[in-house]
């Protein structure tokens, strides 16, 4: 078990990370983003050389409880953005000293974010190299990683990659335009809580949104079927051993 | 094709063929052992995903696509036989490898290489084709093996009777070599460049040579099984192959689709706006989802296809341990009459 702020304090270390996911992008970008694979660093290669240091498979559901509540968060994000807009005199003052511009660009953050962090469930599964974390209705998130370092996800359309900062798995998914979602997956030690905090941010907004949300384990019950799947027949299942 | 220069020294002047084998049609008289192909999966795992390669499903591939090459060469008629085999056979009249370059549904390309016994290559060449985009059609590579076939088919039209009752001799002793290498070491020689001399032929009764063909005769019997097994194999899992393929279309659909859904929409959208950030985060959402149910498809594969391959595998390694034993055990034999033969009378 771990207390929210306690656990969790560690915020300079978020940043650190954050960077080093940035600058293993810039290697990416300098060696032509055309190229899918992006490996950083020998020292990055080194520190996934420990590869997995912890286990986030398994299923994990939302502490609705201990989430942020996006209204009050995006209130923060306001002051915050409002405080450096007063601080740098620019743009054109109006409610709370902001432009409706850039008010309107908090708030599309805010929603992505939202969005993005709606599913109640995720599941995570984790092999010697991957992990993947399956969310309804949208895409799973992959990380992988290899003895030659963190590796990326990429398409014309964007790109994720992931690395360890000690026990939090870092993924970073960079979208057109400079549009970046960054989750922050972090364990607790006994391995039953989960944080995952999330930033968006991007050009259009001076300052980025970033989301709480916390998880807790759960097992699944064990199916009354032994089910497989299959391309000829489908999903195909069993009450005893599965004989294909 | 190239046909390298052959030297071939007789030291007998009658061969050891028996009259009946040497008076067939002489390209009837080779037989062509075609390997499962290699598959030609890179070691490193973390390539596998930008070459579109899926190992599990082109090991598959690797034992389904000779027998389409198999096929073919029968149905051209000039060979004697025609056996899908685990691993080269480097003793073989006419030995057939090839290297899986790429297949993913579309495009099938391989890397064949084709040698005689006499170490003369008939063909070292890349054949491709693609398929058509509309659907699925049983054996649509089919024109990739043809065309191998066809080139087989015309090298062997080209040899004379002498040139094939070579390389059927050469096989043999390269066989009794293999198999009783003290009795047959000096009936031929392999130079530098993997061309094939005979030295000297056995006569025409001679009883080790004999021996030997029994103990090919049984192996052939072990090949049969092992290939038959092959083609149970076949029938078995390319229906669900064909799937496979089938879904790799429908995976460029959609992908087109992404792309279409990419350039649509947002242009006229503020770039500010929660809609425009969304689009461009569903752009991507849906390529990794089209992504992820390719791989949830070779799972699935895999899942259906998996059991019989292992099944196959360890069915064709129970052969070779039995096989190899028996080779051991011949081996012994065939020394030990050899010393007893070659022991002067008292």
């Amino acid at each position: 078990m771990f207390a929210p702020e306690n656990g969790f304090v560690r915020k300079r270390k978020t940043r650190n990370g954050l960077a080093a996911l940035t600058a293993l992008f810039a290697v990416a970008v300098a060696a032509g983003c055309a190229a899918p694979v992006v490996t950083g660093p020998p020292e990055a290669a080194r520190e996934a050389g420990k590869l997995m240091p912890v286990s986030l498979a398994g299923s994990w559901e939302r502490d609705y409880s201990r989430d942020d509540d996006v209204g009050a968060t995006l209130q923060r994000a306001y002051n915050v953005l409002a405080k450096s807009v007063a601080d740098q005199r620019i743009g054109v003052p109006s409610r709370n000293g902001l432009s409706p511009r850039q008010a309107s660009a908090l708030v599309a953050l805010a929603r992505l974010a939202e969005l993005i962090t709606r599913p109640d469930v995720l599941t995570v599964s984790q092999t010697a190299f991957e992990i993947s974390v399956d969310r309804k209705n949208d895409f799973s998130m992959l990380c992988q990683f290899y003895e030659s370092g963190p590796k990326s996800t990429a398409s014309p359309y964007g790109a994720e990659v992931c690395a360890w900062e000690g026990r939090d798995l870092v993924s970073l998914l960079r979208l057109p335009e400079g549009l970046s979602i960054v989750h922050r997956f972090t364990v607790s030690d006994d391995g039953e809580r989960m944080r995952v905090v999330t930033t968006v941010a991007s050009p259009i907004s001076p300052v980025p949104f970033t989301l709480r949300r916390f998880y807790r384990k759960f097992d699944r019950l064990p199916p009354e079927y032994n089910c497989i799947e299959t391309l000829s027949m489908k999903r195909v299942c069993s009450t005893g051993e599965l004989e294909l | 094709m190239t046909l390298g220069n052959v030297m071939v020294v007789f030291v007998a002047a009658v061969g050891f063929l028996s009259t009946a084998a040497a008076s067939e049609p002489s390209f009837e008289r080779i037989g062509v052992s075609v390997s499962v192909f290699d598959p030609a999966i890179p070691p490193d795992p973390s390539v596998h995903r930008d070459l579109d390669i899926f190992p599990r499903i082109r090991v598959v591939e690797a034992m389904l696509w000779p027998f389409q090459l198999r096929r073919s060469l029968i149905a051209t008629g000039r060979f004697r036989t025609v056996r899908v085999v685990p691993v080269p056979e480097t003793n073989a009249e006419l030995s057939v490898v090839a290297t899986i370059i790429q297949s993913d549904g579309f495009t099938l390309a391989l890397r064949v290489v084709a040698t005689d016994a006499l170490g003369r290559v008939w063909i070292d060449d890349t054949f491709e084709a693609r398929a058509s985009e509309d659907r699925v059609e049983e054996a649509e590579f089919q024109a990739v093996f043809d065309a191998i076939a066809r080139e087989l088919s015309d090298t062997a039209d080209g040899l004379d009777a002498d040139d094939v009752d070579q390389l059927v001799e050469v096989s043999v002793l390269r066989y009794a070599q293999s198999i009783a290498p003290r009795a047959f070491s000096d009936y031929v020689d392999e130079h530098e460049d993997g061309t094939v001399v005979i030295r000297r032929l056995p006569a025409r009764d001679d009883p080790m040579i004999e021996r030997v063909r029994m103990v090919r005769e049984t192996e052939f019997v072990v090949n049969d099984v092992i290939d038959e097994a092959f083609v149970d194999l076949y029938a078995d899992i390319r229906k669900v192959h064909d799937l496979w393929r089938e879904y790799q279309r429908r995976n460029v659909t959609y992908q087109t689709e992404n792309e279409r859904r990419a350039r649509e929409n947002s242009n006229d959208a503020d770039r500010a706006s929660f809609e425009h950030l969304k689009h461009l985060y569903d752009v991507y959402k849906w390529d990794r989802i089209t992504e992820q149910e390719r791989d949830r498809l070779a799972v699935a594969f895999n899942n259906e296809v998996g059991p019989r391959v292992a099944a196959l595998e360890s069915r064709i390694a129970e052969l070779q341990v039995w096989l190899d034993g028996k080779n051991a055990e011949w081996n012994r034999l065939l020394e030990a009459l050899f010393d007893v033969e070659r022991r002067p009378e008292p």
